[in-house]
């Protein structure tokens, strides 16, 4: 089954955000030439050797792992602003600094798939690093602070860190919304167990209360 | 044929090949693990296409997107101007913006966008009918643009770049229609009694969904309900004295959803004893705008949702 995660256990499965992240743009500068590509997701090229263009972050990569082309890591890559965005987040408790929406994806798989291109990549990834710690540590404290609403605007959280806590948030808000509102939601355990009943696919959805 | 035309540049008069490829095709597919859908779906037809096709479709689908927008103008004049009394007319872009997103967005861009939100959204989206038919013969034509290719002893690195976008695009499609089969078979009892559920689907989801629930009840009333006393058979029904269907399983619009803002959406009013959001907690009325990242309820923002003003993420 074409790579379906369970909708049960997250909503996107790490593999899928990743995907989603490769459609990114980055810059390449290529050492051969390659005719224009006229793809179902756009046209890229032509491509002549030590011209930069801009292409979506899987065919860099794939190009890169045929030894094809150099990739030029990202302007918020570079060491300067990692250390100005790291020391902003540490002294900011409740906002988040401004980073692209999948900036761990598209660390990750530039660490991966071009270490050689990275200048002080040691140093790019240990501030990426503890810049995700510092943002996660965040997420969990203003966690702490919840309450009941029907809308929480989190501007600047990465599509990664969406991912994680998206499971938890959305149930706890479900449950305060639930407990405010006890005439408008119909009993969950009731539902799921006519769930379970007439679809015998679906495992009977745990109570909200636990 | 125009297939000379296409920018990839192959034979014109290859009839033969190119029927030969599609039986290709087909047996593939039929012989892969798919879904009813996808076989019921697989269309053969019109022997015109280019990839000139995908832009004039998008410019011919936004006379839809704008005939859609407009009338929600006009339902807004007639709902109640309470709601926008704050920032009014400040929510939405003009026609001019829709046309230039689509000019400047692939199909692909724009099917990911239909799979993120048909994942995300806890009930059935309107099927994007014009969007799938495009995507599938883009790809059709690039599967015999990528055998073309091998046969002609093409560069197999190109190739293998070519075998990848297909792949991405397919990815993306096959998954937009097996999530909203998860769903159908999930809330097909509740799909096929809610007319406006039932719209959403497309020809062959409708076919499937009649099957499915064909097969269940067979399956159920075999099993297990021809078996217990009378007033309990009802396959909807937890007995003769229930007055509604109360063992429909429906989608929980009351979950909780992540959304990405495009347009400014109208400002909503939420709910009156609890307002307070974490970050932000101006006032009773909740206002999305472009760029704005949120946790919400899906209910109340159903519409902004199927209007396109938000994106589910």
């Amino acid at each position: 089954m074409a790579g379906q995660s369970d909708p049960h256990v997250s909503l996107f499965s790490a593999e899928e955000v990743e995907f989603i992240a490769e459609d990114e743009m980055v810059e390449i500068v290529p050492n051969m030439t390659i005719e224009r590509l006229n793809f179902i997701s756009g046209d890229f090229g032509p491509f002549l050797p030590l011209t930069v263009n801009q292409v979506p972050l899987w065919l860099a990569v794939a190009l890169k792992k045929r030894g094809k082309c150099a990739i030029r890591p990202p302007h918020w890559m570079s060491v300067e602003n990692l250390t100005k965005v790291l020391e902003e987040e540490r002294d900011s408790q409740g906002a988040f600094q401004a980073l692209p929406f999948h900036y761990v994806e598209i660390s990750r798989l530039l660490f991966d798939h071009a270490r050689e291109d990275i200048p002080d990549i040691y140093l790019v990834r240990s501030l990426i690093e503890d810049i995700r710690d510092v943002r996660l540590h965040k997420v969990e404290t203003s966690l702490e602070k919840f309450s009941g609403t029907s809308a929480v605007k989190i501007p600047n959280l990465s599509a990664m860190e969406v991912n994680i806590i998206r499971p938890f948030v959305g149930r706890a808000l479900q449950a305060f919304y639930k407990h405010d509102n006890p005439e408008k939601i119909p009993d969950i355990d009731r539902v799921s167990s006519g769930q379970s009943r007439v679809a015998n696919s679906e495992p009977p959805r745990r109570p909200l209360r636990r | 044929m125009k297939f000379s035309q296409g920018r990839c540049g192959f034979g014109v008069a290859n009839n033969l090949l190119w029927l030969a490829s599609i039986l290709k095709v087909l047996l593939v597919k039929a012989k892969a693990e798919i879904s009813l859908l996808e076989i019921f779906s697989l269309e053969v037809e019109s022997t015109t296409r280019n990839f000139l096709g995908n832009r004039v479709c998008a410019v011919a689908g936004l006379d839809r997107r704008n005939d859609l927008w407009y009338d929600h103008e006009k339902r807004e004049e007639h709902s109640k101007p309470v709601q926008m009394a704050s920032g009014a007319g400040d929510w939405s872009s003009s026609p001019i913006d829709d046309y230039e997103t689509l000019i400047s967005t692939t199909d692909v861009e724009l099917l990911k966008r239909a799979w993120r939100n048909e994942k995300a959204s806890p009930e059935i989206l309107p099927f994007q009918d014009a969007l799938v038919k495009r995507a599938k013969e883009q790809i059709q034509l690039m599967e015999e643009t990528v055998d073309e290719f091998e046969e002609s002893g093409h560069d197999p690195l190109i190739v293998s770049l070519y075998q990848m976008d297909l792949d991405r695009a397919q990815f993306l499609l096959r998954s937009y229609l097996r999530v909203r089969l998860q769903k159908i078979e999930k809330f097909m009892f509740c799909i096929w009694k809610n007319d406006t559920y039932r719209d959403r689907l497309s020809e062959e989801e409708k076919s499937f969904i009649e099957s499915c629930i064909r097969v269940i009840e067979k399956h159920l009333d075999e099993t297990v309900l021809s078996k217990l006393p009378e007033n309990y058979r009802d396959i909807l029904k937890q007995s003769a004295i229930s007055e509604e269907d109360d063992m429909v399983p429906e989608p929980q619009l009351d979950t909780f959803v992540v959304a990405n803002c495009k347009r400014a959406t109208r400002p909503l009013y939420l709910d009156s004893n609890r307002q307070s959001a974490v970050f932000d907690n101006r006032d009773d009325y909740f206002q999305m705008v472009p760029g704005d990242l949120c946790i919400i309820r899906y209910k109340p923002f159903r519409e902004e949702l199927i209007n396109g003003n938000i994106d589910l993420v």
